[in-house]
């Protein structure tokens, strides 16, 4: 496949007209959610399973 | 003595990624700068806000969990690993057909894929709906859609693919051109009108998932 063509494919993805930007109030409450696990798992020495870490 | 040399990003980031594990601030960082992007290859994968953040912060609740036994020590691999463990959540997502006609259809419903496309790359004489291409997505096979998601919604290289995805890089490029000529066939294809507006609530077939956040 040429670049060219796999170029005109990520034009065509990037045309889509989906808002992409992250809400701050969002990102906000992710990140509060994130660090309570994030001080769950320190304090309980870090239990994960296979989904956790990324495997199929 | 001399003074170090000041960090430069890519050492800062590295330095973040190795201290995360036990350092909460460094973690913080990394969740600050890997977010938008997270978010922004699950907004175009899912399509639907609410349900792209749900993932996205699925994700960072995963990597919590599971920092302290990372073994990665660079911020690229550290950026390998997001974009997998968001690939495999997104997957999950989708996997149930009824779920993904609900996405479509509520993303139709939303304004988001009722639009026209056209592009020399459809190689078609009218444009084409965005909801068509993506249920076109939906028919390929588990690991084309992946990869296909990463290189156009995740702009990753074919090199980072073969990371993320823990294949060869020659695979991915087999594997994408195989894809793309898929896609383009189901494109050219005669196609039934997108039935929009097919059920009146979809909320109810994402319920599920929205229970358990």
């Amino acid at each position: 496949m040429s670049s060219k063509s796999e170029n005109d494919w990520q034009d065509l993805f990037d045309s889509l007209p989906v808002d992409s930007n992250a809400n701050d109030t969002h990102s906000r409450s992710a990140k509060e959610q994130a660090l309570k696990a994030y001080s769950a798992q320190a304090e309980s020495g870090g239990q994960e399973t296979d989904e956790d870490l990324g495997r199929p | 003595m001399a003074n170090d040399p000041p960090l430069n990003q890519d050492d800062a980031m590295d330095q973040w990624v190795q201290a995360a594990a036990s350092d909460r601030k460094s973690f913080g960082r990394l969740f600050d700068l890997f977010y938008p992007q997270i978010f922004a290859y699950c907004s175009r994968r899912l399509l639907v806000r609410a349900v792209a953040e749900d993932v996205a912060s699925e994700v960072f609740l995963k990597v919590a969990k599971a920092i302290a036994n990372f073994e990665g020590s660079t911020s690229e691999d550290f950026r390998r690993w997001l974009y997998r463990i968001t690939t495999n959540e997104s997957n999950a997502q989708l996997r149930k057909s009824i779920r993904q006609q609900a996405l479509l259809e509520m993303a139709t419903t939303m304004g988001l894929v009722g639009k026209k496309v056209s592009s020399q790359v459809l190689q078609t004489d009218s444009d084409i709906d965005w909801e068509l291409i993506y249920r076109a997505i939906g028919q390929l096979s588990q690991r084309e859609q992946s990869i296909v998601s990463l290189r156009f919604f995740g702009h990753q290289s074919r090199e980072e693919i073969a990371h993320v995805l823990e294949i060869k890089t020659g695979t991915v490029r087999v594997a994408l051109s195989r894809a793309l000529d898929k896609l383009r066939t189901k494109l050219q294809e005669p196609h039934q009108e997108p039935t929009q507006n097919k059920f009146n609530n979809n909320s109810a077939l994402l319920a599920g998932k929205e229970k358990t956040q």
